[in-house]
């Protein structure tokens, strides 16, 4: 009689779990209808196009639709692999990614940080708003002012070469200069912007780890090092590990409008070489190829990152 | 409940993915329908309305429903017409168009799209049988006979009465498209005489500061000139601040005549030691490079053109810093639509005190002078499609409106209304160019001009839009029979009748090899290689990218020569 009884009750449990929860549920159903649309949204935008994924592995027909289309052998990722200039591509964006997370990633971080240390309420927020200012413009008309700005025979930086007596040189057409600026402008275009997250995350630290480190004889520079960096140290490798995710996107809107052939050899990036050779002749097919390469190289070191940091410490995405 | 949670996302994923493929068109077909044109309506037989959902090369998406040409055609052709609402000018918007298959039933784009044989293929657009050409467009079938190979242009494969697109006549690109043009005021300070007798090109409005003469300086004297453009103070100012010469960085168009003088016109081919080379491969070519390098170390070329597209190039030439520029016959006659371009917008202003001399294209060491024709073999180009979904007895209709909108001249009104309603001539009437009311919109709106039309001009509708001082220089130089014999360079092969794979393999090599051509011709010219010594590397890397397929190609295309005599 008593094992029946028991079983009945473990019978009954999860029901009675599942009911409880389904209360539950009831009660904050106008959150989970708020929380429904967009994951609804999602589903639509995000995961129905996924589908087109497969134009990757055929000659897509748009007349035939995707699924009718021919399966093409990977051609496309032959062809991507094949290519010396889109090898060449491949390791530019690499090369010119990396540099800006080594010195663009850091940027807004220490901007923050010291924006945070300025006294003075009207000029840190004059200054704060005059950084994010080049965020909002477009690198076509960015593009113009840096190309001025760097001009041999208009240009601020030659005027000031040609006064010591040197000769104007034409850092836009130069290998060796055409890098370094880009890094220069994206960095000053977003480093602003950049920082705003940052320092959301200076404000929402608790002042009484402040007191307390001043207590303990902490001046700014320590406190600085001590208190406000390890705050924010989850914020920024949350980021690092999301823009380790995009490493194969260097910036194709900056250095299409501010690259020419003589500096192809360096700065030539993936979307710039397929822009030229892909999209501009309705290759939609090898485009998503590409992007799709892009795409599982920046899952694969979102993943990797993220688990390697895991190991090292309690932050990560996931 | 994990795995009814992931069974039921699994279900919904697949659910979908069955419908978007279920949604997918499956009726791309190959096969052209056999047309029984006899039991179709007689020409001219508008007794049944017909539903059109038009757009022609125009077609930016703009026209009003309702529209002045829409209701007068809707009266003339018992059709109602649906308007296009796509913008065809933008790349994005056709090409998403194309890629959903939703088209309307007929459609020229100005940009993006695929090619005749690919919208075809792609279940896109149906043929256009000749026997109904003949039947319903006879004007443009006489158009094509007068401008062989017209005719056996745009066939489908196998077949020699299946059309896949219909074609433009473009008359207005006739004769030497680019000449050079010279400051004629520096040249004038510096004492250097122009070659031959001069001529004003117009009376007023800054023509009267742009000369022209139908001679020539050499590729010699023009070194000269340049040399004294460069370091002569032409400008006056007493500074070391002028070139003579400032290419962009975008586009080729710059050298147009410099290359003539070697022969040469970018992109084509020809014969050269017994072999078919491409231009930017040849022995000419590489003398060509090796000229500009010359220049270029000699400081006569702006080192800033690495940096400046054309746009930007057309800027710097109007600070008054250049000398040399080369420029379309509408530009030197300063036509509307060239606003703001260079060299003419150096007199736009009527403060300047500058002047221009146009001259023949520059001779070269063997007497060698031209351009590259505008169009490789014949003045035939751009598309105009039908869509697969069109049916005969709608395609009967569509081909008569496309026969009178664009090749009866009567139907002038669909292009700029009626002369003293909707538009007035700019000078001599018949003679110069048309000009539409400010109350009408030039272009599709209230008007629905241009709305329904394709890119196709006679000579006649030419001067409806060109200036009369550009039919004049045209007619006295640019497009005088012997210029045009002697100066048009042309392709020696060309597969203008889609026999070969050029197409195909253009589609995926062309890319590589633009950016091989470009990069190398850029770094050659400004000493960054050295021509001699690179040279084989180039030709050998352009040959291993796609370059050796696409020559072996064209050896199977036929010969401009045998196409121009009709053999």
């Amino acid at each position: 009689m008593q094992t029946v009884v028991q079983k009945a009750e473990t019978k009954t449990k999860p029901k009675r779990k599942a009911n409880t929860k389904w209360i539950e549920m009831k009660k904050m159903k106008t959150l989970y209808i708020m929380l429904a649309i967009p994951m609804v949204m999602l589903f639509i935008f995000h995961y129905i196009p996924m589908y087109g994924i497969l134009i990757a592995f055929k000659n897509f027909s748009p007349g035939l639709g995707i699924w009718d289309s021919p399966w093409n052998n990977f051609d496309h990722f032959k062809r991507l692999f094949d290519d010396f200039l889109f090898l060449r591509a491949l390791q530019n964006t690499v090369v010119i990614s990396l540099l800006k997370l080594i010195i663009v990633f850091p940027a807004p971080i220490i901007f923050a940080i010291l924006l945070n240390e300025v006294k003075n309420e009207k000029f840190k927020k004059v200054s704060q708003s005059i950084s994010y200012l080049p965020h909002f413009m477009s690198w076509v008309i960015l593009s113009a002012m840096v190309i001025e700005v760097f001009s041999p025979q208009r240009g601020i930086i030659n005027f000031f070469i040609t006064l010591v007596g040197g000769d104007p040189i034409n850092f836009m057409s130069d290998k060796a200069s055409f890098i370094p600026i880009l890094i220069l402008t994206d960095m000053w275009k977003e480093v602003g912007w950049g920082a705003i997250i940052y320092l959301a995350s200076i404000a929402s630290i608790d002042p009484q780890l402040y007191e307390a480190a001043e207590m303990d004889g902490a001046g700014r520079f320590h406190k600085m090092i001590h208190v406000t960096l390890p705050s924010i140290m989850p914020m920024v490798i949350i980021l690092f590990i999301l823009r380790l995710g995009s490493v194969l996107n260097a910036g194709f809107d900056q250095i299409l409008n501010l690259y020419n052939p003589l500096v192809y050899e360096v700065a030539d990036i993936i979307d710039t070489y397929v822009y030229r050779s892909g999209l501009e002749q309705f290759q939609f097919d090898y485009a998503t190829a590409v992007g799709l390469f892009k795409n599982v190289v920046g899952i694969i070191l979102i993943l990797s990152a993220n688990a390697i940091i895991r190991r090292k410490s309690e932050h990560g995405i996931w | 409940m994990k795995r009814k949670l992931k069974a039921l996302s699994l279900a919904a994923v697949s659910g979908a993915l069955i419908f978007t493929s279920a949604c997918s068109n499956k009726e791309a077909s190959k096969e052209a329908e056999k047309v029984e044109v006899g039991s179709l309506p007689k020409a001219g037989d508008f007794s049944k309305e017909v539903e059109l959902n038009l757009s022609g090369s125009f077609t930016r998406g703009k026209a009003e429903d309702g529209n002045y040409v829409q209701k007068r055609l809707e009266e003339q052709f018992n059709v109602k017409i649906i308007n296009t609402k796509t913008d065809t000018w933008n790349t994005d918007q056709v090409n998403l168009m194309v890629a959903s298959g939703d088209l309307p039933d007929t459609f020229g784009f100005t940009a993006g799209g695929k090619s005749a044989q690919e919208l075809f293929d792609s279940g896109l657009t149906r043929t256009i049988p000749k026997e109904m050409l003949e039947k319903y467009a006879p004007r443009y079938m006489k158009m094509l006979s007068e401008n062989p190979p017209g005719p056996i242009m745009n066939l489908k494969q196998g077949t020699d009465n299946e059309y896949l697109q219909l074609v433009g006549q473009y008359d207005h690109v006739d004769g030497v498209a680019w000449g050079p043009t010279f400051r004629l005021d520096w040249l004038e300070k510096l004492g250097i005489k122009p070659p031959g007798e001069i001529k004003q090109v117009g009376p007023s409005g800054g023509r009267e500061k742009i000369y022209f003469t139908d001679a020539a300086y050499t590729l010699e004297e023009v070194e000269e000139i340049l040399k004294a453009f460069t370091f002569d103070d032409p400008d006056g100012n007493g500074k070391d601040d002028t070139y003579g010469l400032s290419p962009y960085n975008n586009q080729i168009h710059w050298s147009a005549s410099l290359m003539g003088a070697f022969g040469l016109a970018p992109g084509y081919n020809f014969i050269e030691d017994g072999k078919l080379v491409q231009t930017e491969v040849s022995q000419k070519y590489k003398e060509f490079l090796k000229l500009m390098a010359k220049w270029y170390k000699m400081g006569l070329i702006d080192p800033e053109f690495t940096t400046l597209d054309n746009n930007k190039s057309w800027e710097k030439y109007k600070q008054g810093k250049i000398g040399y520029y080369i420029a379309q016959p509408s530009y030197i006659a300063m036509d509307d639509w060239a606003k703001g371009r260079a060299p003419q917008n150096i007199v736009e202003s009527p403060d300047s005190t500058a002047k221009l001399l146009a001259t023949a294209p520059e001779i070269g060491k063997g007497g060698q002078q031209g351009v590259g024709a505008y169009l490789p073999v014949v003045n035939l180009a751009d598309a105009f499609y039908v869509s697969k979904h069109v049916t005969d007895e709608e395609l009967a209709r569509i081909l008569q409106i496309f026969d009178y909108i664009n090749f009866d001249n009567e139907a002038r009104w669909t292009l700029y209304g009626e002369v003293g309603v909707h538009s007035d001539w700019e000078g001599t009437p018949e003679k110069s160019a048309l000009k539409v009311r400010p109350e009408f919109a030039k272009e599709e709106g209230n008007s629905g001009f241009w709305a329904y039309n394709f890119r196709t001009y006679d000579k006649e509708r030419v001067q409806w839009f060109q200036s009369e001082y550009t039919n004049k220089i045209k007619s006295e130089f640019y497009a005088r029979e012997d210029v045009k014999e002697k100066m048009l360079i042309r392709p020696y092969k060309w597969d203008i009748l889609n026999e070969t794979k050029l197409k195909e393999l253009s589609k995926r090599y062309s890319g590589q090899l633009t950016t091989i051509v470009d990069e190398f011709r850029m770094k050659a010219i400004v000493g960054e290689v050295d021509i001699d010594k690179e040279w084989d590397k180039y030709v050998e890397n352009w040959m291993k990218n796609g370059g050796k397929e696409t020559l072996d190609e064209l050896e199977k295309a036929p010969k401009v020569s045998d196409l121009l005599s009709n053999k």
